[in-house]
C-alpha cells in the first residue's frame, strides 16, 4: 500500500512540477517520459533503498540528514544508495 | 555452515563495508564542497574500482535525471497527496480531489455531523513534512480563520488525521481563474470588475494586518453569481511583526506573480504594495492571457521579474483601454513606492475606470521607462545576479549538494 502510495504521490508531484516549470512542449515530452519511469522504477526498490534514494536524490538531503532520517549510519546509507542505483540502473535499462 | 562459507561470507561482508565507507567518505567531500576526481578515487581504490566506477556513473546518471527536481525537493513533497485509500479525515467525508497546490492537497468533502459540504485541506505531516511545513500550515489556518469577509474562503476548523493536518473551509462552487483564463481572456470591464473585488478585499485583509503574499489565478475563485473568492492565504503573514516564517530567506510563493522586492528577498520591503503588484500580475493575466513573466525554468522567472519591464498588455492585444492599461502597469511598478499605496487606492481607480472617470495613474513615459531600466540595471545587475544565485541557494540550501547547480545556472545566466 506504501508503495503505491509512493508511485501515485511521485506520479502526481512529477505530473505537477512537469506542468509548472516546463514551457517547451518537446523537453516536457522528454523530461516527462524520464521521470515516469524513473518513478515507476523507484517503486521497484526495496522499501530502505527507495527510501535512501528519494530522500538523497530526490528531495535533495544530505548523507548525514538521510542518515538521521532513516535512523542508520552514514555506512549504511551509502550501502543503500549504492546497491539502490545499480537496481535502479538495472529497471530503467529494461 | 561450513568455516569456508562463513569464513567466505566474513570477506564479502568486510569487502562491503569498506566499499560503503569509502562511498560515504566521496558523498561526503562531495557535499562539502571537495568532490575527488574519478580517477583519484579509482587509483586510491583499485581493488574497489569496478564497483566505484559503476557507483559513480550511475549517481551522475541519477543527478541529471533528477537535478531539476532536487531544487523543489519540498515543492515535491508537499505535492505528496494522502492519495486515494483515504476516504475519511475526522467526521468529514472526502468526495473529490479539487485542487492542489505547493502546501496541500484540497478535497471537497462532506460533514458528517452537519450534512454540509466544505473544502478540505490537507498537508502531509509524516516525516516527510518538517516542523516549519506544520507552522505555516497552521499559521495559514490560523490568518484566515481571523478573516471574516464576504470574498474570502473562511475557515472553519483546524485538526490532525493520522499524520495529516487538515483545516475545513466554505465549499465555493464555482472555478478558479487560472482555468477560466486558460479558455478565454476576459472583456476590460470584466476584468477591472474582477479585480476591483480583489482589491477591495486585499484591502479588507490589510486592515487586519495580514497579507496574502501568494495571490495569483489559482487562488481565485469566481461562482456563478460572479462572484470574487480569495483563498490560500498561505504565505499570510501579519504586517506588523508576528511570527516570522520568512527569516530564512526562502522564496515563497510563484515567482510569476511575485513582486520583485519577493523574489529578491527583501523582507522589509514586503508590505501591502507586494500584494498591490500581485494584483496587478493578475489583471495583467486578465487582460493579455499571460502573466507578466513567465520563462523556462523558476530562475529566469524569477530574474525577469526583477530586471525586466513587463511588455505592455496594449502590445500584446491592442483591444486594452489605455487607462486600464495604466492602473496594470502602475501596480507592476519595480519599486514598491511608486505603486498603489495601498489596494484601496487601486480598488478605486478601476472604480473611475469602470465608470468612465478620470483615472488617478499616469501612464508612464518611454524615456521614464528607460531611465528605470538605466537605472537598475548597468551598476547593480551583476550584484543582484549574485543575489539572485544566492537567494536561490539560500532558498533550497538544505535540500542540495553544494555547487552542483547553483554553478551550473550561474554561468547560463
Amino acid at each position: 500500500m506504501k508503495n503505491g502510495r509512493l508511485e501515485l504521490s511521485l506520479r502526481i508531484a512529477l505530473r505537477q512540477w512537469l506542468v509548472a516549470t516546463q514551457s517547451s512542449p518537446s523537453q516536457k515530452a522528454i523530461k516527462q517520459e524520464d521521470l515516469f519511469r524513473l518513478s515507476n522504477a523507484l517503486t521497484e526498490l526495496p522499501e530502505a533503498q527507495r527510501e535512501a534514494i528519494v530522500l538523497h536524490h530526490l528531495q535533495g538531503l544530505k548523507l548525514a540528514e538521510v542518515a538521521l532520517e532513516l535512523g542508520r549510519s552514514e555506512s549504511s546509507v551509502a550501502g543503500l544508495l549504492f546497491r539502490g542505483l545499480s537496481k535502479l540502473h538495472t529497471e530503467l535499462s529494461e | 555452515m561450513s568455516d569456508d562459507t562463513q569464513s567466505g561470507f566474513n570477506n564479502e561482508s568486510e569487502r562491503d563495508e569498506r566499499l560503503e565507507s569509502v562511498i560515504a567518505g566521496y558523498i561526503r567531500a562531495s557535499e562539502a564542497g571537495n568532490t575527488p576526481s574519478r580517477r583519484e578515487l579509482l587509483e586510491q581504490y583499485p581493488e574497489l574500482a569496478v564497483e566505484l566506477n559503476q557507483f559513480l556513473k550511475q549517481r551522475d546518471q541519477l543527478n541529471r535525471m533528477t537535478d531539476p527536481i532536487r531544487g523543489f525537493g519540498d515543492d515535491l513533497f508537499h505535492a505528496m497527496g494522502p492519495g486515494q485509500q483515504l476516504s475519511y479525515v475526522g467526521n468529514y467525508e472526502l468526495l473529490e480531489e479539487i485542487a492542489r497546490g505547493g502546501m496541500g492537497i484540497v478535497y471537497k468533502a462532506r460533514q458528517e455531523t452537519l450534512g454540509r459540504i466544505v473544502a478540505v485541506k490537507m498537508i502531509v505531516a509524516g516525516r516527510l513534512a518538517n516542523e516549519q511545513d506544520v507552522q505555516r500550515f497552521q499559521s495559514e489556518a490560523q490568518a484566515a480563520a481571523s478573516l471574516q469577509h464576504p470574498n474570502i474562503v473562511s475557515i472553519h476548523e483546524v485538526g490532525q488525521h493520522e499524520g495529516w493536518h487538515y483545516f475545513s473551509m466554505d465549499y465555493v462552487e464555482g472555478r478558479d481563474l487560472s482555468k477560466i483564463l486558460r479558455e478565454n481572456l476576459l472583456s476590460a470591464n470584466q476584468a477591472a470588475t474582477y479585480v476591483r473585488q480583489m482589491a477591495e478585499t486585499i484591502h479588507y485583509a490589510h486592515q487586519q494586518g495580514i497579507l496574502h503574499r501568494d495571490l495569483k489565478p489559482s487562488n481565485i475563485l469566481i461562482d456563478s453569481q460572479d462572484q470574487v473568492y480569495i483563498t490560500d492565504f498561505g504565505l499570510a503573514m501579519r504586517v506588523e511583526g508576528g511570527n516570522d516564517l520568512t527569516r530564512t530567506g526562502q522564496i515563497l510563493g510563484t515567482p510569476s506573480y511575485m513582486p520583485p522586492e519577493q523574489a529578491q528577498g527583501k523582507r522589509s520591503l514586503i508590505g501591502p504594495g507586494s500584494d498591490v503588484y500581485s494584483l496587478g500580475a493578475v489583471l495583467y493575466e486578465c487582460l493579455t492571457g499571460r502573466a507578466p513573466f513567465r520563462a523556462d525554468s523558476v530562475l529566469k522567472t524569477i530574474e525577469q521579474v526583477i530586471h525586466a519591464e513587463a511588455a505592455s498588455p496594449r502590445t500584446l492585444n491592442a483591444a486594452i483601454p489605455r487607462d486600464l492599461e495604466t492602473i496594470c502597469l502602475k501596480c507592476l511598478e519595480k519599486e514598491p513606492q511608486r505603486r498603489y499605496a495601498t489596494a484601496e487606492l487601486l480598488a478605486n481607480d478601476l472604480g473611475c475606470f469602470l465608470k468612465g472617470e478620470p483615472i488617478v495613474a499616469r501612464p508612464t513615459s518611454q524615456w521614464e521607462r528607460g531611465v528605470k531600466w538605466v537605472r537598475r540595471h548597468p551598476a547593480h545587475a551583476a550584484l543582484t545576479l549574485v543575489s539572485v544565485v544566492a537567494t536561490l541557494a539560500i532558498a533550497t540550501a538544505p535540500q542540495r549538494h553544494p555547487g552542483e547547480r547553483g554553478s551550473g545556472r550561474s554561468t547560463r545566466l
